[in-house]
């Protein structure tokens, strides 16, 4: 396939969105994973379905990518968007693509860092614009310059390598002996599993493992849809959780009983519009301008500035507030919303007069709160919420079906914002209380353990279809030729293999040993293996 | 015998680093805070316990009530994660006697007067001093956000942060 320079511009582009987080709030959540972006570049260069299927295979390997406090394990913009359009442009099937992916993932997360380091020098303009009191410096700060960075780092190399870099890869391809594309091929057909090993290893804990087998089986022997096997999940989810006897009504009413009558005083100066207007703020902004520095604190502040504005009018106060929340901060940006929340209201109780509401209180209770939040809020969103709605997706995309990237979208987004803007409000109705009504109804310990069954479920299921491996050893008995593959394995168990080596990569996690040594093992074993013909398909 | 799985210093305390990493790393679900401020804030010690993972047991304590701790022998514990605001926790623990070999850095927040070390990392001159300290006395000082990357010993970050720090400091204080 030829690429036109106004597709490489529009895959740049692409990539440049998916990168910024800001795309309608939960950038982060859809834009950015490779299912999204292979479909997208799938549009842009005419062929949905296939860009759609290859991002979806691309994503599977990045099923357990969770990035915390700035530290980023791969770059889901290399990997996703020029790892799906070079793969359609060269014309790769999937599991060949994967073996490319992963080195321009590695690539990618060196981008990362230089963002953060150069990031850092932004919060120093802001600084300045904060001492002048000047709120609408500081969102301009937040907002334009980490979006020049963008392009800068993400869609010009994206452009550079798209454009001209497949005619480089092809001949290089071109030279490779026809047996190590083969075992690359196979290398990409084992690569999944150490994404859904590394999953495992966030929320596999043994005593619930059946259920990843439950979703494994079901996929393999029953061939059910993989809606069909998360309406199972579901059924299980809700049955361990009962019967577990995680769910004890009467503590969740006598804690709500002991947290309620704390209201903070009723004296409201902020605006219904001036709530919404923060809030989405930081829903966009939050990561705009992320650095080593300070972390999210220009968004922070950004995102106060119309609290900021609505209390404070002389200069002084304004430069005040807004050098007050410059500071360092970072918690996980939706459940940590609660935080922004408490923040708000202290803010204009303190505003109102209220003399125990100093400088130091507010900074404390952010400092303090941020950590723990970050802890349970990656666990739900990037943990949890995040993967399971991405195995579903893979899944559906991988049967060639839209609603897969669509539903996606749609039920991350709703999420993501539902959370979000909940926890805000919370935040600010209750003050800091908030933090205790949210965490101790005894409802999120059993939703979070329901949503480890289901997950595990789903992700089991996408174990089946995703991870491929196979053997083409023969044995001679007698007169007879005996094939390992299709008449001695499959007749134990269909999709031995596949299960074996995502149990290994499970295993290797736990023992300590880095993903990125893992993949390197399975390079080398999928190459070797192929190129002696142990592996292959028979 | 309590064992001592990481002594990691992190301004944040119990956060995402932590639990999504660094629990399920050293396979450990005991988390010991020694900082004596906290001991007295009922409210954030309720946050931290109820932050926490299922099943991962959280307490804060003094640095005398942790040392004793750590010192004493307890059949029924298994590793625990000690997790201080800052270095100058770690040279006390080590006054008081309590073992361990190495000491994690994880994160310190750029405040007034703070010098960058390396990405998130930043640290007031009495900071420095300490981690030099530390190292001094023969323990193992290293930057490590997340399992997953690489270490970085501390003694690559020392000598050049002291002279000339690079960008990011948000007031020089050259003292």
């Amino acid at each position: 396939m030829q690429i036109s320079i106004g597709q490489a511009l529009l895959i740049a582009l692409a990539a440049y969105l998916g990168s910024s987080t800001w795309f309608l709030g939960v950038g982060y959540f859809t834009v950015y994973r490779p299912l999204i972006g292979g479909t997208i570049v799938g549009l842009i260069l005419g062929d949905p379905a296939t860009g759609m299927k290859l991002g979806a295979a691309i994503n599977a390997i990045y099923l357990g990518f969770i990035s915390t406090g700035g530290s980023l394990p791969s770059d889901l913009i290399f990997a996703g968007y020029i790892g799906t359009a070079l793969g359609m442009i060269l014309g790769l099937d999937a599991p060949t693509a994967l073996s490319l992916v992963v080195p321009l993932g590695l690539l990618g997360s060196a981008i990362w860092f230089s963002r953060l380091t150069l990031g850092s020098l932004v919060v120093h303009w802001a600084d300045a614009f904060a001492r002048r009191g000047s709120t609408r410096g500081v969102a301009a700060m937040n907002v334009w310059p980490g979006q020049a960075l963008l392009l800068l780092l993400y869609a010009l190399p994206t452009f550079v390598i798209v454009y001209f870099g497949s005619g480089a890869v092809q001949s290089v391809m071109a030279l490779v002996p026809p047996k190590v594309v083969e075992g690359l091929a196979m290398v990409g057909g084992m690569l999944p599993a150490v994404g859904i090993g590394m999953l495992l290893n966030y929320l596999g804990r043994r005593r619930l493992m059946p259920f990843f087998l439950l979703g494994f089986l079901m996929a393999i022997y029953l061939g059910l849809p993989v809606l069909v096997i998360a309406l199972f999940g579901l059924i299980a989810a809700s049955l361990h959780v009962q019967y577990a006897g995680l769910t004890s009504p009467v503590a969740l009413k006598s804690e709500a009983g002991a947290l309620s009558g704390q209201m903070p005083s009723d004296r409201r100066a902020v605006t219904r519009g001036d709530m919404l207007g923060s809030w989405w703020r930081w829903l966009v902004f939050s990561h705009s301008c992320y650095n080593y520095e300070r972390l999210q604190g220009l968004g922070f502040a950004h995102s106060m500035t119309p609290i900021i504005s609505r209390l404070y009018k002389t200069k002084q106060d304004t430069a005040a507030a807004l050098q007050r929340h410059l500071v360092f901060f970072n918690t996980e940006p939706n459940v940590g919303a609660v935080v922004h929340g408490v923040t708000v209201a202290m803010e204009e109780q303190r505003a109102c007069g209220e003399a125990q509401i100093t400088d130091e209180a507010i900074n404390s209770v952010k400092t303090g709160l941020m950590g723990p939040l970050a802890g349970i809020g990656d666990s739900i969103t990037q943990g949890l919420i995040t993967p399971i709605l991405l195995a579903l997706g893979i899944s559906l995309a991988q049967e060639g079906n839209f609603a897969g990237p669509i539903l996606y979208v749609l039920m991350e987004s709703a999420a993501i914002i539902g959370i979000s803007y909940f926890t805000w409000m919370q935040g600010y109705r209750w003050g800091k209380t908030a933090v205790e009504r949210l965490l101790k109804a005894d409802l999120l310990k059993p939703l979070m353990e329901g949503a480890t069954v289901l997950g595990l479920t789903v992700v089991g299921a996408l174990a089946a279809t995703q991870v491929s491996l196979s053997t083409k050893l023969t044995l001679t008995v007698g007169p007879q030729i005996v094939r390992l593959q299709t008449d001695v394995l499959d007749k134990v168990l269909k999709g031995l293999l596949p299960f074996s080596l995502t149990m290994l990569v499970w295993w290797l996690l736990g023992k300590k040993r880095s993903p990125v040594s893992i993949i390197v093992v399975i390079f080398g074993l999928g190459l070797a293996g192929t190129w002696i013909g142990w592996l292959g398909w028979g | 015998m309590t064992q001592i799985a990481l002594v990691r210093v992190d301004d944040r305390l119990i956060h995402g680093q932590v639990v999504v990493k660094w629990l399920r790393h050293l396979n450990c679900s005991d988390i010991l805070i020694v900082d004596d401020a906290l001991v007295r804030d009922e409210f954030m010690q309720s946050v931290l316990h109820m932050a926490a993972p299922p099943g991962v047991r959280v307490r804060v304590m003094t640095v005398e009530d942790a040392a004793r701790e750590l010192r004493l022998s307890h059949g029924d514990h298994g590793r625990v994660l000690v997790l201080l605001r800052t270095p100058e926790r770690a040279l006390e623990l080590l006054d008081h006697g309590v073992p361990f070999l190495s000491l994690n850095v994880g994160g310190m927040a750029a405040a007034l007067g703070t010098t960058r070390l390396f990405r998130s990392v930043s640290a007031t001159p009495e900071q420095v001093a300490a981690l030099a300290a530390i190292q001094r006395r023969g323990l193992k000082v290293y930057l490590q956000m997340v399992p997953e990357e690489r270490p970085i010993d501390i003694s690559e970050l020392l000598p050049a942060a002291e002279p000339a720090p690079r960008e990011g400091v948000c007031q020089p204080s050259k003292s």
